[in-house]
């Protein structure tokens, strides 16, 4: 009798023990510490105590959310199949591959209780495996189903991949298709994880963008993306204070929370366009000045800084920037306004025998990528532009990732075979993701094509434009150059005005006591590049 | 009937400007490399061009209002006694009011050495050569930046440096005593990146050196090499 007591107190305190030590190293967790707890598998063997097992010892890391919710709803699930168990031990010991292969068979044995808990973890071993878009494709699936999307296990996997979300989205550049969209609009917005994939939904609509601006936190990497969706949005309606408005409000704390040096040239040539657009061209000018020479955008900016230039009669500091520009060529530099700039000068300054070398530098420099342009807008598949943008980059990112990620399932359908017990071939979830994975990848080939095709339609346009305004500068020259023939056959006629009133090199900085003249003789030093400022007059026939 | 063979005429006057124009302006859908063709134009212009000149206009690299210098060097006296060699070891700070002036102290640390002469006569005739020599010298000197050059060893780095020319007082303490010195010192500073600075320059400490019998003026000219840091 004694005997019974004794075995019947020993049972009834084990559990609290354990519940001890667990609530313990809940405590030590809430406490900051990072803990782990031993556990000893149960087994359907060892409960029937028909065959002595080996003792195996598995740390459960209780830090991570969705291990600790597993462990939890385990222990108080009496009655787990074997094979469930077997499986929980895979995701306990990290071995994520390993309870991958298993889901299929495992399907049938998951009592109704344990359902959400088991989809979330197996949810979860394809994020660890790191397979991006079968997770969140998986993900959004079962989030349709609102028995799931409250259920505690979902709430552990939110709390695992929320912190890294925006990156992960960024990294892997997951697709959306039209089947996600309509489970996502569904979704509670106001929650932050919803919010983040709504805005990764809505990153070129045009829209959507601005509200969605305005509910994802200031720190948000999609703000940048968002904020120039928006903001061209508003650029497209001509309202250039509402865009400004976006740049002001969103874009800016997010780059200076970020601190990305990239961003921030791409925020400052935006703002520079926006002044320009505005007629405000020293303040633009003062802009496109910050672009620091390692961003990409620093040609163009500088290109774009000509025109500003140009229109204030700074013509001292225009024809240096346009000789740096022409010191500095290269074939991938698409940079079509550069002559044209410079003829209208020469034109305005009538430089007479300049300009037709301008419309020469111009035919010269553009036809090669009149030619490039003109094939890769009318291909399907268009070649990749020479400099892919941010939006470009995040569409290649998207493809490379998604067939890397078809790759690996199948190479991991390869393995579920001998992965279960009796072998039946591949297991049916891989060929299922598979499937979703092949049409997911057919989107993103088509996205990058579409961002191949945008961007050359873009140069298109801008070189379509350089080509026209050129048409004029052409007629003007004609028109002037035949002025200046029945002028000079006028007996008494000035003709041009001499060459030889060039401006004082002290004139050049006036007002400006602290910067310092070099004389430029022979070859430009690398310092000098972008600093040159020009002594010509112009000399036109000055009218009486 | 006249009006109407007016209106004719110029209705077909400027049908034929357009056609025209439309045969030397390809239309919008040609291809950009037929848009570009069309803008090539013969030699038409009047020769010649404007003589041009370019000058490179630019900042300091490295601005020096209301920078503080902290520096250390050594110096070698070219012009002293010729039984005493002296080498220093130097530190100073200067202030810099603005790109061109600044103002600075200084303290040299001073070894002195007998030479070859002075042991020669000290063996051959056991006489020790009268010579007073310094222990210590400070100054205090308002600098000049003359003017503001650069030059290059390769093709991608160019380097920045002042030429400078500085003056004002010194105190010299000698083995008989202290002497008030006037100094001058003419010389290059070389600026390293955004924070640091080399000065090459010769540094004269006029001063009366008193002898056993007399007194007389003597120039004490230094070469010195002076390692700074900017803040």
């Amino acid at each position: 009798m004694k005997m019974i007591f004794m075995v019947a107190l020993v049972l009834a305190l084990t559990p609290k023990v354990f519940a001890q030590s667990g609530a313990d190293v809940l405590m030590d967790e809430l406490s900051g510490g990072k803990s782990t707890i031993k556990i000893e598998p149960k087994s359907k063997d060892k409960e029937a105590n028909a065959v002595p097992e080996k003792k195996v010892r598995i740390n459960v890391n209780l830090n991570d959310p969705v291990v600790r919710h597993l462990f939890a709803q385990m222990e108080t699930q009496n009655n787990l199949p074997y094979d469930v168990r077997a499986w929980t031990d895979h995701i306990f010991s990290e071995e994520y591959v390993k309870a991958a292969h298993l889901w299929t068979t495992l399907q049938s044995q998951i009592p109704a209780g344990f359902q959400s808990t088991a989809t979330a973890a197996h949810l979860y071993s394809l994020w660890k495996i790191g397979l991006g878009q079968t997770f969140f494709d998986q993900w959004l699936r079962n989030l349709s189903d609102p028995q799931y999307g409250t259920s505690n296990g979902e709430a552990a996997l939110e709390s695992a991949v929320n912190g890294g979300l925006e990156n992960w989205l960024l990294q892997n550049s997951i697709i959306i298709t039209p089947e996600h969209e309509a489970i996502l609009a569904k979704l509670d917005s106001k929650k932050p994880m919803i919010v983040t994939l709504k805005a990764w939904n809505s990153l070129r609509n045009g829209d959507k963008a601005e509200d969605l601006l305005a509910a994802l936190p200031a720190d948000s990497k999609l703000r940048f993306y968002l904020a120039q969706t928006a903001t061209l949005e508003h650029i497209k309606k001509n309202d250039l204070k509402g865009a400004a408005r976006i740049l002001k409000v969103y874009m800016e704390p997010a780059i200076e929370k970020n601190k990305d040096v990239q961003a921030l040239a791409q925020h400052d040539i935006n703002i520079a366009r926006l002044l320009y657009q505005a007629g405000q061209m020293s303040a633009a000018a003062e802009f496109y000045k910050k672009i620091p020479n390692t961003s990409p955008l620093f040609f163009e900016a500088r290109e774009e800084l000509s025109w500003t230039y140009l229109r204030r009669g700074e013509t001292a500091k225009l024809r240096g920037e346009l000789t740096s520009l022409a010191f500095s060529p290269s074939d991938s530099r698409f940079l079509p306004e550069m002559h044209l700039v410079k003829s209208i000068l020469d034109l305005k300054m009538c430089f007479y025998d300049a300009v037709e070398k301008d419309l020469k530098s111009f035919n010269e420099q553009n036809v090669v990528w009149a030619k490039k342009i003109d094939q890769a807008v009318t291909q399907q598949d268009p070649p990749a532009p020479t400099n892919p943008d941010a939006f470009t980059q995040m569409a290649v990112r998207g493809t490379a990732a998604l067939e890397k990620e078809k790759a690996r399932v199948v190479d991991l359908g390869e393995q579920s075979i001998g992965a279960t017990l009796p072998a039946v071939g591949k297991q049916k979830h891989w060929k299922d993701y598979q499937a979703t994975l092949e049409s997911a990848l057919e989107m993103a080939r088509k996205r990058q094509a579409d961002e191949y095709r945008r961007q050359w339609k873009n140069q298109k346009t801008i070189l379509a434009e350089a080509i026209r305004k050129m048409r004029f500068v052409k007629l003007e020259y004609l028109s002037q150059v035949r002025e200046l023939g029945k002028s000079a056959a006028i007996p008494g006629s000035q003709g041009l005005v001499a060459d030889n009133n060039a401006v004082p090199a002290a004139a050049l900085t006036k007002g400006e006591e602290d910067k310092i003249t070099f004389p430029v003789t022979g070859e430009l030093w690398p310092d000098e590049l972008f600093k040159l400022r020009s002594t010509a007059q112009a000399r036109c026939l000055k009218k009486k | 009937m006249r009006l109407n063979f007016i209106l004719l005429v110029a209705l077909v006057l400027s049908l034929s400007t357009l056609t025209a124009k439309a045969a030397e302006e390809p239309a919008d859908g040609a291809s950009l490399e037929d848009q570009l063709k069309a803008l090539d134009v013969s030699n038409q212009a009047p020769s010649g061009i404007s003589k041009e000149k370019f000058y490179s206009v630019q900042d300091r690299y490295l601005p020096l209002k209301h920078k503080h210098e902290f520096s250390v060097g050594l110096g070698n006296n070219l012009t002293g006694n010729s039984f005493l060699s002296t080498n220093q070891a130097e530190i100073g700070y200067r202030f810099h009011f603005s790109n061109r002036w600044d103002v600075g102290v200084s303290e040299a640390f001073v070894s002195n050495k007998f030479t070859e002469s002075a042991n020669q006569l000290q063996n051959t005739t056991g006489f020790i050569p009268d010579v007073p020599y310094a222990r210590n010298r400070a100054d205090l000197l308002a600098t000049y930046n003359v003017f503001y050059g650069k030059f290059r060893l390769s093709s991608e780095k160019v380097y920045y440096f002042d030429q400078y020319v500085s003056v004002g007082p010194g105190l010299i303490q000698l083995n008989t005593g202290s002497v008030g010195a006037a100094v001058a010192d003419l010389g290059l500073a070389l600026w390293l990146g955004q924070w640091g600075s080399a000065r090459l320059g010769l540094k004269d400490y006029y001063y009366n050196e008193p002898y056993r019998t007399t007194t007389q003026g003597s120039h004490n000219i230094h070469a010195h090499l002076d390692i700074g840091y900017l803040l």
